[in-house]
C-alpha cells in the first residue's frame, strides 16, 4: 500500500512526509525499545512507537523503514523533525495507540 | 514520559528565547488616523481580510484598534459614518520588538489576541509592527527547515569526502554522551555500502551492527571510535573504546542484561538487546574487554561475491 493512502486510512498527522504516492509501505512494527525494533522491524514498514526523540530517525533510517508514527499524541523534538527531512523518511503523528492503528490495518496491509 | 515532555518544551522555548518579536513581525502595517470612520475601515478590513487596524496619529503613536467587533457595534448603534477617535478599543496590551517570541506568546495565551501590536521599545507608543501567533509559528517552521538543510549540507559534504577516499577504510571517532548525533556514523557506512550496491538486507545487517556499537559507546564508555573496512567480499566493522572495560562479558552477552540507568531507559535504549542485536547480525564476531584499557568488537558480514544480478528490494517487496 502506498504511504498516502496509508495516513489517509490511519487518519494519521503527517508531520514531516514528503511525496508519499511514491513510498511503498509492505509491513508495520510497534516498539518503543530502539534495539528491539532494530533487531525485528522488517523493511518498508510503518513504525508505531511513543519514542519522540532524534534517534528514531536513526533506527529507521537504519532498517530501511518507511514511515514512523509517534502514537498517543507523543510530538516530536524539533531536531527529529529536522532528520525525518534530512534523511528523507516519513514522519507522522496520531491521537490513537499502538494497537487501534495496527487493527485498523488488519486486512489493508 | 514526563522527562521527555521537559525535554520536548525546553527545546521548543530554547528555539522561542531565540526569535526576537522584531525577527517576525509585520512592519509594513496599514494604519489609519483618528479621524477615519467606521465605514472606511471597514472597506479595507474587507479588501484585506483583515480583523481589525491599529489608529495612530501623525508621530506614529498609537492610540487604539478597530476591531470587526467594534465595526460590528458601530453599525448596531449608528455611528458607522462617524470617527473612530470616540469609540475604538484604546488601553491596548502592547509589547516592546526587542522581547522575544516566548513573552509574546505567552501574551497571547492569557488575552487570546489574535493579534499584538509592536512598540518601538519598552515604553514607547510608538507603533513598529503587529505580531500574530501565526507568524512566530511560520517563523519557527523556518529555523526546523534550515537546521535541517544544515545537516542535510553536514552529510552531503561527508559523502563527498568519502567518495574521494580511495580505501574503503572508513573511520569515525565517537564522543561519549552525544545522544542526538547517535547514528551519524551508521548513516555513512549504509550510504557507502548502498553506493556499492551491496544488497539491502545485508547492508541493514552491517547498519544495525554499527548502531548498536555505536550506541554502545555513547552509552557506556568514555568515549571511543568506530572503522569500517568495506571490502569486495565482507564488511569489518572494529569498534573500540577507551574504558571503563566490561566486568563479566558473559553477562553482557546475555540477551536482557543491562547496567543502563533509568534515564537511558526512559529513550529506549538499555533494553539489554545492542550486544546479541550485533552478534545475530554478524557472521563473525568477537568482543574483548579489559578494565585497564577497555572494550573492542569485532564483527564481520560476508558479502555474496560475483553473483548473478540478483532481484532488487523493491522487487521482492511487490511480489509478497
Amino acid at each position: 500500500m502506498k504511504l498516502d493512502e496509508l495516513i489517509q486510512h490511519l487518519g494519521l498527522d503527517p508531520i514531516q512526509v514528503a511525496a508519499p504516492e511514491t513510498v511503498q509501505v509492505t509491513g508495520a512494527y510497534c516498539g518503543d525499545l530502539l534495539s528491539d525494533v532494530l533487531g525485528h522491524c522488517p523493511p518498508d514498514a510503518v513504525w508505531f512507537t511513543v519514542q519522540g526523540h532524534v534517534n528514531v530517525i536513526a533506527v529507521a533510517d537504519m532498517r530501511d523503514i518507511a514511515c514512523v508514527v509517534l502514537v498517543n499524541d507523543v510530538s516530536p523534538d524539533p531536531q527529529t523533525v529536522a532528520k525525518a527531512k534530512s534523511q528523507g523518511i516519513a514522519l507522522c503523528g496520531s491521537e490513537a495507540t499502538s494497537t487501534e492503528l495496527c487493527m485498523r490495518l488488519v486486512g489493508v496491509l | 514520559m514526563t522527562q521527555l515532555h521537559e525535554r520536548q518544551i525546553r527545546l521548543v522555548h530554547e528555539l522561542m528565547y531565540q526569535i526576537k518579536v522584531r525577527e517576525v513581525m509585520t512592519s509594513d502595517v496599514i494604519t489609519f488616523p483618528p479621524t477615519a470612520t467606521f465605514r472606511e475601515i471597514q472597506l479595507c478590513l474587507k479588501e484585506h481580510r483583515f480583523s481589525g487596524t491599529p489608529i495612530v496619529d501623525e508621530g506614529g503613536v498609537l492610540l487604539g484598534i478597530v476591531s470587526i467587533d467594534d465595526i460590528i457595534t458601530a453599525f448596531d448603534a449608528g455611528h458607522i459614518d462617524d470617527p473612530v477617535a470616540q469609540f475604538m478599543t484604546k488601553g491596548l496590551v502592547t509589547i516592546p520588538q526587542n522581547y522575544s517570541a516566548i513573552a509574546a506568546s505567552n501574551l497571547f495565551n492569557k488575552h487570546h489576541f489574535g493579534r499584538l501590536p509592536v512598540m518601538e521599545s519598552s515604553g514607547s507608543d510608538k507603533l513598529v509592527g503587529i505580531l500574530t501567533f501565526g507568524d512566530i509559528l511560520s517563523h519557527l517552521l523556518l529555523i526546523i527547515n534550515s537546521i535541517a538543510e544544515r545537516v542535510e549540507e553536514q552529510e552531503r559534504s561527508m559523502a563527498r569526502s568519502m567518495e574521494h577516499s580511495k580505501h574503503d577504510t572508513l573511520h569515525f571517532e565517537l564522543a561519549p554522551d552525544k545522544f542526538d548525533q547517535a547514528g551519524v556514523a551508521s548513516t555513512m557506512v549504509k550510504k557507502r555500502l548502498k553506493a556499492r550496491g551491496v544488497p539491502g538486507d545485508i547492508a541493514r545487517r552491517v547498519a544495525v551492527i554499527c548502531y548498536e556499537a555505536e550506541i554502545n559507546v555513547m552509552l557506556h564508555s568514555l568515549g571511543g571510535y568506530m572503522d569500517a573496512d568495506i571490502r569486495d567480499d565482507q564488511v569489518r566493522v572494529v569498534v573500540g573504546d577507551e574504558g571503563p572495560g566490561i566486568p563479566d562479558i558473559k553477562r553482557a552477552m546475555e540477551s536482557g542484561y543491562t547496567t543502563a540507568n533509568e534515564k537511558i531507559r526512559a529513550l529506549g535504549f538499555g533494553a539489554g538487546m545492542g550486544l546479541p542485536n550485533i552478534q545475530r547480525c554478524a557472521d563473525e564476531f568477537s568482543i574483548t574487554s579489559s578494565m585497564k584499557t577497555g572494550t573492542v568488537i569485532e564483527a564481520t558480514v560476508y558479502l555474496p561475491t560475483a553473483e548473478p544480478a540478483e532481484p532488487t528490494e523493491e522487487t521482492a517487496a511487490c511480489e509478497t
